[in-house]
């Protein structure tokens, strides 16, 4: 239950960052964290979720943040493989493919859809995105390791 | 254990699962439906009452505590206002002999249009907000349908092209995807508005060489797509340069809405 409140009071939270500062993502981190404690069950309940939100309140046609969200998945188990998943490194290579990897995405369904992108990546851009997403986990992680972690999964 | 073969399989079988949901929901659009009636409602729901709190707050600021200037700006209002009503009584007498010349030449009535009120309460949401948009608190219960004009009392702001229950999504003047016939107020040059992106002047294309439009001439709509009625103001002409490869000018046309400061 209590598990179940902070991942409400998290997509609360989420949209209204994702409000404040237009055309960022704030749920990933979300989903890393999920990941990282092995709420596997969780992770596809909640990225059920926060992909309807992205993709209803989104401009393109649905299925970018399937592929999206496989990528995470993916790089996650591969990664996985070779680092420790809730080693630091691991978590910021993680955001920085996350990063270059959700433009990519964007930019191949938006001209499969026959859409133009008016020019909104930058460096900048992709460093403020990597940098809500480091932040947005630190914060999440410590928080979720602190309080719920006790509690059965 | 995984093994690569077991990988590749797993990933030949997403891809066509992947394919054959993208190309059903391309033709039933079931999942776009689903999303809008789902995410946008829960986003929408979650923000705007936040939002509401937040312009009764800065309202109130306005209203009651932040009046410096004030009496200035009342002066000038009432000064504006006053030459207004000579300009709009003026109007009023060249649009009343306009009906009587439509009468006369029996031109059939525009269809009736409603219009009702909305708040925009989200920009560019998500990263998937690909495209110059903005969120809006009236869906498919208030009577929005997908591609209906979005106007503010300047002129035209976009069009709707995703419709939730209580909320919409709508396509900002500036999207380089936006594009909108529209026909010059006085010497009736006929073209298309297309957006160039944020802090951008819009761009009037198919307007020939020898066309006699004027600098800082009014653009509205002409009604030719069937999405926008006719004569809704959207920009003023800004710049107008002659291509020496091309046989159409080149022309830049200033929103009448600002979309980066909605």
């Amino acid at each position: 239950m209590k598990l179940t409140f902070f991942w409400i009071l998290f997509t609360a939270l989420a949209v209204w960052a994702q409000y404040i500062f237009p055309a960022k993502d704030f749920f990933s981190p979300g989903l890393v964290v999920m990941l990282q404690f092995g709420l596997f069950k969780s992770a596809l309940w909640a990225g059920l979720f926060w992909m309807l939100i992205q993709e209803g309140t989104g401009g393109l046609a649905f299925g970018s943040m399937i592929l999206f969200y496989l990528g995470l998945i993916a790089f996650f188990y591969f990664g996985g493989i070779f680092l420790e998943v809730s080693n630091i490194l691991f978590t910021m290579l993680l955001f920085f493919y996350l990063t270059v990897f959700q433009a990519l995405i964007i930019s191949v369904m938006a001209f499969l859809q026959g859409l133009v992108l008016s020019g909104q990546y930058s460096l900048k851009g992709f460093l403020i995105q990597a940098g809500i997403y480091f932040i947005v986990w630190f914060v999440t992680y410590n928080l979720f390791k602190k309080h719920y972690i006790h509690e059965p999964v | 254990m995984l093994t690569p073969k077991k990988i590749l399989g797993l990933f030949f079988v997403f891809i066509v699962f992947y394919l054959s949901l993208y190309t059903w929901n391309s033709r039933t659009q079931f999942l776009d439906r689903l999303a809008s009636y789902s995410g946008l409602e829960v986003a929408g729901w979650i923000i705007k009452p936040g939002k509401q709190a937040q312009t009764r707050a800065s309202d109130f600021w306005n209203n009651y505590l932040h009046l410096v200037d004030v009496h200035s700006e009342n002066q000038n209002l009432k000064k504006e206002i006053d030459s207004l009503r000579t300009e709009l009584a003026g109007l009023a007498e060249e649009a009343a002999s306009a009906k009587r010349l439509e009468k006369l030449l029996d031109f059939a009535p525009p269809p009736d249009w409603s219009r009702f009120g909305s708040r925009i309460i989200a920009h560019d949401f998500g990263p998937l907000g690909a495209v110059n948009s903005v969120i809006i608190d009236a869906g498919k219960f208030q009577g929005a349908l997908p591609n209906l004009p979005v106007i503010t009392p300047k002129g035209v702001m976009g069009r709707t092209f995703k419709t939730g229950l209580n909320f919409s999504s709508v396509l900002l003047l500036s999207d380089p995807n936006s594009r909108i016939p529209v026909i010059s107020s006085k010497t009736r040059v006929r073209g298309i508005l297309s957006g160039r992106g944020y802090q951008e002047p819009l761009s009037l294309e198919y307007v020939h060489l020898n066309s006699p439009l004027e600098h800082g001439e009014l653009l509205v709509t002409s009604g030719l797509a069937g999405i926008y009625p006719k004569g809704l103001p959207v920009a003023r002409v800004e710049n107008i340069f002659r291509s020496e490869i091309s046989l159409f000018l080149i022309i830049e046309a200033m929103p009448l809405v600002n979309s980066g400061n909605i």
